[in-house]
């Protein structure tokens, strides 16, 4: 287990209980290795979000083991828990999740500032990763005024501010145009991946499977398959080979 | 991120409105009632604060409250005279007449007969505001007090119209024809009964009921004497209750506290501003927080701990009350200002605003405090799902 960012045995979560119980991971094993972009895909039901929540420390598993960086979240308090992932994990999320009455600096900056940092020192590294996201223009700007790729830009920009080990994005290009889909991930393969971050994404859109490193299928709380890419440039055509089910 | 909860606060436009509405609503309520309930309650001693020279009030034992007492005698003020660290003392008629007007209209006002020898009880110079009351030692003359003589008291004109009482004006005080010689300020009595100043002498005369007898002496002490101990002395000795100024208003104050239906009224009313305000500023304030059940859950995923988020509540729930406080207690004072002139009362002290301060932070805080409860049960994993 040693040496991967995230390493997962046995990983099992089950809601509710008797004849009612919803069995969303049935024994995940799974290593991500630092430097590289995996993709969990799949069908809807199938323990995607379970995986990337217990992943993410906001969600404990019942059974198993899941190590983050070697830490073993489940003997933290949540406190530590909490502080654990303002430190080390960052959010990338289908809706954006920014908040609606800030602007895109400030917005940028609460993640710094959930981690303690003071607000002005926050506000200039915003503004350093608006300006990798090609945002440095936009600065004041409230969300509501933005696309979606835009807002996008801004989520990516506060998940990767304070240089997080795990970035976990959640359907990050579902509402977006293929042009604008192309774009963030763009960013994400540009920006996100670094050696020693793990970049977990979550994904229905088989528009984006070209830009990853390994691609997990799940089906039914188990991983079904696993296929290892090299990613060189975007293939449409294998893209849509994967996502009818099509050996890799 | 006491700015981030502002935002978050005021971005919402109409929930920020909604609790500030409800809270405002609760504090003006709160705020206007108390302050006419404290300007009704001082109208029970006005008549005391009008008298600042008495140190000492002196009555039958058997007062309830000042309109509500016995008979004294002057052999009873000359033993009060007698009594050690008394410097003097001086009889008081307080009593209901009957005026009736020209047009034969009759209105009941409440004179005071003050000492014929030393004027003690009678209008200060300051409290004049047109004629004098020297001119009282003339019999059958009166002064009004201006409230009185532009309110109950306005004398018909030909034309239909009315006009104030004024200097020269006649009265028929129990069948005696009065010439009214001033006007005053005067503190309103809870009846509202315009005040009328006279002469005891002269009072004595129209109302032969008093049989020459009145029914307070007030009362001065000697420099260096211990006002309350003069007090215990003076019932020592003769009999009657003696109290302090202060005391005397306060026992009237406590009198209509404790005997009357008023508190219960306003009592009624505030609890009535306070419920409704705290049932729509807690209603809205829950549903800000359950609209914002994404944002918040978001901040609680990126780390945020349970600390953090009650913090922001706790901004949020402040900031309400200190908007809803000045927005509440501006309009309670806006409403004081309109009152000026009528015959309600309105005494907005600061002891009401804290009050009133006090009152929506517990609606604030207790609508942050159950909003708190399902924010820490929030599941952050709720910002994976659609």
């Amino acid at each position: 287990m040693d040496g991967h960012p995230i390493s997962l045995r046995g990983v099992v979560k089950t809601f509710g209980e008797g004849q009612a119980a919803v069995h969303a991971l049935r024994g995940i094993n799974l290593d991500v290795a630092a430097g590289e972009m995996f993709l969990l895909i799949g069908p809807s039901g199938c323990g995607k979000t379970t995986l990337i929540s217990i992943i993410a420390g906001i969600l404990r598993q019942d059974a198993g083991e899941v190590r983050l960086f070697g830490e073993d979240l489940r003997r933290l308090s949540a406190g530590a828990q909490a502080d654990f992932r303002a430190r080390n994990v960052g959010f990338v999320f289908q809706q954006y999740n920014l908040v609606p009455t800030l602007t895109a600096q400030e917005n940028v900056a609460l993640t710094l500032m959930i981690g303690g940092m003071p607000r002005r020192l926050a506000m200039g590294r915003a503004a350093e990763a608006l300006f990798d996201v090609e945002m440095s223009d936009r600065l004041e700007a409230m969300p509501n005024t933005l696309s979606g790729g835009q807002q996008q830009r801004i989520a990516i920009a506060r998940a990767i501010v304070h240089d997080p080990r795990i970035l976990v994005c959640d359907e990050p290009t579902s509402a977006l145009d293929h042009e604008k889909g192309r774009q963030v991930m763009e960013i994400l393969r540009a920006i996100a991946i670094r050696p020693g971050r793990a970049l977990m994404v979550v994904t229905h859109d088989n528009r984006v499977y070209d830009y990853s490193d390994r691609i997990a299928s799940m089906q039914d709380g188990h991983i079904i398959r696993m296929v290892r890419r090299r990613f060189t440039t975007p293939e449409p055509d294998a893209a849509d080979a994967l996502h009818a089910n099509a050996p890799l | 991120m006491i700015r981030i909860a502002v935002t978050m606060l005021v971005g919402d436009r109409a929930k920020f409105l909604g609790i500030v509405f409800g809270l405002s609503f609760a504090a003006m309520l709160m705020t206007q009632q108390g302050a006419i309930f404290s300007g009704v309650m001082a109208l029970v001693y006005g008549h005391v604060s009008d008298t600042p020279q008495a140190e000492l009030w002196i009555s039958d034992p058997g007062l309830a409250e000042i309109d509500t007492t016995g008979p004294i005698n002057e052999r009873e003020l000359d033993n009060v005279r007698a009594v050690e660290g008394v410097r003097w003392a001086v009889p008081l008629l307080r009593t209901l007449v009957h005026a009736r007007d020209p047009d034969g209209r009759i209105t009941p006002l409440m004179v005071l007969g003050f000492d014929d020898a030393t004027g003690i009880g009678a209008p200060l110079p300051k409290a004049m505001v047109a004629g004098a009351a020297g001119a009282l030692q003339r019999p059958d003359t009166v002064v009004i007090d201006e409230y009185g003589a532009a309110s109950k008291l306005r004398v018909a004109l030909p034309d239909g119209g009315s006009r104030a009482l004024g200097l020269g004006d006649h009265l028929i005080l129990n069948g005696r024809d009065t010439e009214v010689v001033g006007l005053c300020r005067s503190t309103l009595s809870l009846m509202l009964y315009p005040t009328a100043y006279m002469r005891r002498s002269h009072l004595s005369a129209i109302d032969p009921d008093q049989d020459g007898s009145f029914n307070f002496i007030l009362a001065g002490t000697v420099p260096g004497a211990d006002a309350q101990e003069v007090c215990r002395r003076i019932s020592a000795a003769t009999g009657l209750i003696a109290r302090t100024r202060t005391d005397f208003s306060r026992h009237n104050h406590d009198f209509y506290l404790h005997e009357s239906g008023i508190p219960a009224n306003f009592a009624i009313a505030v609890l009535l501003g306070f419920v409704v305000g705290a049932a729509i500023a807690g209603q809205t304030f829950s549903q800000f927080v359950s609209d914002n059940r994404r944002i918040f859950a978001s901040l609680k995923a990126m780390g945020m701990r349970d600390s953090g988020l009650m913090r922001i509540l706790l901004v949020q729930a402040t900031t309400s009350a200190l908007l809803g406080l000045g927005l509440g207690v501006g309009g309670a004072a806006l409403f004081g200002c309109l009152l000026e002139g009528t015959d309600l009362s309105f005494r907005l002290e600061p002891l009401l605003i804290l009050i009133a301060f006090a009152a929506v932070l517990v609606i604030s805080l207790a609508a942050a405090m159950l909003s708190l409860r399902s924010l820490l049960r929030l599941d952050p994993a709720l910002v994976f799902r659609s």
